[in-house]
């Protein structure tokens, strides 16, 4: 067996397992103090530990990458500029990503070129229109390009002409017909984010080959997206690692309905609908692989607020992250996870946030009572919060008629804690070797050695 | 168990679903959910009529679409079912739920509301578990029906049964002490949560007039006082073209109202107690039977809201003037003979002294989601030229009014072309100095022909290779800007 390093890395924390080792090393860091390359340092100089592979899985939020890359350019048909930023209806809280927020309208150029919907070219590109195109492009100083053409399902010529003249121009295209499956405005959208990722990917890679300089080592990398491992030089992935969390899941778990309750993200199994097909993440490149595991209603970082009429309510909005997660009182607001610690106190996620759960119960309980009905206080505070705990499970799995307790398999890091709270026990039946699935990156490795 | 958390539970259950309501036995509202403005009106007006003239027994689901018996326009049906919500037969224990379901609209330039498709009064049709296929097949067998009624009906009475079953397990779980107790308690907390929201409402008095053609005009006058809200529209006139019913009207004034107030489209009992609303029979905001309704459920609802909306900114600041927003959703249809293609265009929102109008603003829309054009050039003989922002149609100012939209669509076969636009002005009025927004247009280009601008509403038999260009309109500025864009 290979010397496997497996890196998960998530928007508050990043876990890190080593196989084979001298013992079972799983770790886990809170990103606000830990960089990736600061973990492979940590690494190496405590385990002494030389990897020849690297497993990499990015659980990045897209709300995220706002701001953190430039917006790429976007070539459609003429007349088409403004479609995908009028087709997208606004998304609701927390279900999809929104592809609207990448798009820079200034960065949306037309093309004259028509496909018809039986395939036959109507009108095909012209050179100076694309000369003049490359021009402006080098002028706004954009390197990744989406290209998107309207039935390009069906001819894929015009698309493939335009990444070829682009290419011998330096630029970084992606085309909307490497989605094979879907209409127009997800795989669109598909060629879009995976041209909004790609500058990203760039500098997470550069930053792990200056660590891999520094610190000697040499190893295979690849990373995970949603049709398996892939290279991580492979650009052509980098869009399909934005449910590759899901994916890891489904592979992993074998019960076909579980909950997985991480440290900062709770899963769920769930049948397709219509209201899921919206997405174009769901797509992966020439596949038509759909996880069927999705984020949960619940999130631990969920917030607590007065909703409509005042009532006290779970929102659909999670709290900040940086720097670090605001939970357990740090916050200004009361999340799920700080209500759940008030009840039942992870020993772990005590040591992880660094703090003396007491204070930090009493500040939760301070927060709640600013938002609470009059009639609750410190003496009967805990009464709302076992009802606001048990209103938020019925989040979970709530498109299945909150059919929660009955019948659904817990895994994951806090499924221990809240078994006991909802006097149910954990499940250990799985895909793995372990019995209980703690640790994502755990799951890295045992995907790519099966 | 907490009284609040059963709204909770509530709204988590219909989550996915945008329009329906919930009302106890006495017909009182414990829950109401509105996608478009008049969805709070239509869905408790139909459920208090389906209680009040048919008497369901639990398990019992009726159908309605008629807009005057509190219905919205002919292509939305409401689904009514009685349930039960414990094992004791008391009447505390009934409930209604009401569901909206929408077909693919038509549109018809009709002078008679039962031209514009089949008006159905509250009808019973069987139970969760054994539909009235003999009714419902009736239904679907009007030449005016919706395509693929029963089989839509049919999955929606099943999906009825489940909600109805959840919602019932969960009023059990609830209610199981004192039901009388708990739906007093639970009134009283959002008696409670709407006094907190009349709290931030200014008292005073707003009084607006808007015209509605030549001699006639929507006159209303706002009374915000610390109990009661009260939209008095005594004077307003009629208009030939279009107008709502009273329940509509109530569904956008209490709409109108939340959204002013930054609020979430749902609300209970509590909320409908302090709206007063005065609507005079036979005008604008209360036509009477005959009149068709589908336009006064598109533009004059888009209408209706904006002039609301700038009531409530002359409550809160007496001196403003509001740009129109633009209110024609600029509905059309294309007869291929064996299908039917029905779009919109939406128009921009009015600039603010806040900020700049929307683009395309769904200002009340029918539909939320654009369907895709690989779509439907596959299914419908057309072709896409264009669907874009409409340029320089916002009115301009320091605050620019929304842009509208444009469509141009080629036909690939003969077709009848239908299509109905709203502009009761000039043009889309700026305000503070802000200029006027560009009106909506509709212009066809038949083969080997010149453009030709078309008025507002009509209905063409097309040949093969037209152009058809339909642009929304903008919304006005809002703010002297002068050309140096100072």
């Amino acid at each position: 067996m290979s010397r496997c390093l497996s890196l998960h890395v998530g928007e508050f924390f990043s876990e890190a397992s080593l196989r084979p080792a001298s013992e079972t090393i799983h770790l886990r860091f809170a990103n606000a103090r830990w960089s990736s390359e600061k973990i492979l340092s940590h690494i190496k100089v405590k385990f002494a530990f030389d990897p020849e592979v690297l497993l990499l899985n990015y659980d990045l939020k897209a709300d995220l990458l706002k701001g953190r890359t430039q917006a790429p350019a976007i070539i459609t048909n003429s007349g088409f500029e403004d479609w995908l930023k009028l087709s997208w209806p606004e998304p609701p809280n927390g279900a999809f990503f929104d592809p609207v927020s990448f798009i820079n309208p200034d960065f949306c150029f037309g093309v004259t070129q028509r496909v018809d919907a039986q395939g036959h070219v109507l009108e095909s590109l012209k050179s100076e229109e694309i000369e003049f195109l490359i021009a402006k492009l080098k002028m706004i100083g954009c390197r990744s390009v989406a290209v998107g053409l309207l039935n390009s399902h069906l001819n894929n010529e015009g698309e493939i002409e335009l990444r070829n003249r682009l290419n011998d121009e330096g630029f970084v295209v992606y085309c909307s017909s490497d989605l094979s499956i879907g209409s127009e405005k997800e795989r669109w959208s598909w060629a879009l984010l995976s041209a909004t990722l790609d500058p990203l990917f760039d500098v997470f890679k550069s930053r792990l080959d200056q660590s891999f300089t520094d610190l000697g080592w040499s190893p295979r990398v690849f990373i995970f997206t949603s049709v398996g491992f892939k290279d991580f030089s492979e650009k052509e992935a980098r869009a399909s690692t934005l449910l590759a969390t899901e994916h890891l899941l489904q592979q992993s778990i074998e019960s076909e309905n579980f909950c997985f309750f991480g440290v900062e993200s709770f899963y769920e199994s769930f049948q397709h609908s219509k209201n899921h097909l919206m997405a174009p993440w769901h797509f992966s490149p020439k596949n038509s692989n759909w996880p069927k595991v999705k984020k949960s209603l619940l999130q631990p970082s969920l917030l607590l607020a007065r909703g409509p009429y005042d009532i006290v309510t779970w929102t659909d909005i999670e709290a900040g992250f940086e720097p670090g997660p605001i939970c357990l009182g740090k916050g200004l607001r009361p999340t799920w996870l700080d209500i759940f610690s008030t009840v039942a106190s992870p020993e772990f996620l005590v040591d992880l946030y660094e703090v003396k759960i007491g204070d930090a119960r009493y500040r939760i309980r301070e927060q709640l009572l600013q938002i609470a009905p009059s009639e609750f206080s410190l003496k009967n505070i805990h009464e709302l919060e076992y009802a606001l705990l048990k209103e938020s499970f019925f989040r979970v799995a709530s498109d299945r008629g909150g059919a929660f307790l009955a019948n659904i398999d817990l895994y994951g890091p806090l499924a221990e804690a809240i078994s006991k709270w909802l006097k149910k026990p954990v499940s250990s039946r799985s895909r793995l070797n372990s019995s209980k699935v703690e640790f994502l990156s755990d799951l890295l490795i045992e995907a790519f050695f099966r | 168990m907490n009284p609040s958390s059963l709204f909770n539970h509530i709204d988590l259950i219909f989550r996915l679903n945008h329009s329906l309501s919930l009302l106890d036995s006495q017909g009182q509202v414990i829950f109401c959910k509105a996608q478009r403005a008049e969805d709070f009106g239509n869905l408790v007006a139909v459920g208090q009529n389906v209680n009040q003239y048919l008497k369901l027994l639990p398990s019992e689901v009726a159908v309605v679409n008629d807009p005057y018996s509190g219905g919205s326009h002919l292509s939305c049906f409401y689904l009514v079912c009685r349930f039960q919500s414990g094992a004791q037969k008391q009447q505390m224990n009934y409930f209604t739920l009401v569901k909206k379901i929408l077909f693919k609209p038509r549109l018809r330039l009709a002078a008679h509301i039962d031209e514009e498709g089949v008006r159905v009064p509250p009808t019973p049709i069987g139970t969760f578990k054994e539909p009235n296929l003999l009714v419902i097949k009736a239904i679907a067998a009007h030449p005016l029906a919706p395509a693929k009624f029963e089989s839509i009906i049919l999955n929606e009475i099943e999906q009825l049964c489940k909600d109805a079953h959840l919602v019932g397990q969960l009023l059990r779980d609830h209610l199981r002490e004192s039901p009388q107790a708990f739906l007093k308690d639970y009134s009283q907390i959002f008696r409670q949560g709407v006094n907190t929201l009349f709290d931030r409402v200014p008292d005073g008095i707003a009084e607006i007039q808007w015209p509605l053609g030549p001699s006639s005009s929507l006159q209303l006058k706002l009374n915000a006082q610390p109990k009661s809200l009260t939209f008095d529209f005594s004077g307003t006139g009629s208009m030939d073209e279009f107008g709502i019913t009273d329940s509509a009207c109530l569904g956008v004034c209490i709409a109108s109202f939340l959204r002013w107030m930054g609020h979430p489209l749902v609300t209970t009992q509590a909320l409908y107690d302090r709206i007063i609303l005065i609507a005079p029979k036979g005008s604008f905001v209360n036509q009477s039977f005959p009149q068709p309704i589908f336009r006064g459920i598109t533009d004059g609802v888009a209408y209706l809201s904006f002039c609301l909306a700038s009531t409530f900114e002359k409550l809160r600041q007496p001196g403003i003037a509001a740009a129109f927003s633009g209110y024609s959703q600029c509905s059309f249809e294309l007869d291929f003979g064996d299908q039917v293609f029905f779009d919109h265009v939406l128009p921009g929102s009015g600039g603010q002294s806040q900020g700049p109008g929307e683009v395309g603003a769904a200002n009340w829309g029918l539909y939320q989601l654009q369907p895709s054009v690989e779509e439907i050039e596959a299914i419908y003989p057309m072709r896409f030229k264009t669907i874009n922002i409409r340029k320089n149609s916002g009115g301009s100012g320091v605050h620019p009014g929304g842009a509208g939209q444009d469509k141009t669509i080629e036909l690939l076969r003969d077709a009848r072309f239908t299509w109905s636009f709203s502009h009761l002005h000039p043009k889309l009025r700026g305000s503070d100095g802000g200029r006027h927004g560009a009106p909506p247009e509709v212009v066809i280009t038949l083969p080997g022909t010149k453009k030709q601008s078309q008025p507002l509403s009509g209905t063409l038999q097309l040949p093969v290779g037209s152009v058809i260009s339909v642009h929304s309109s903008g919304g006005g500025g809002w703010g002297f800007q002068d050309t140096a864009g100072n």
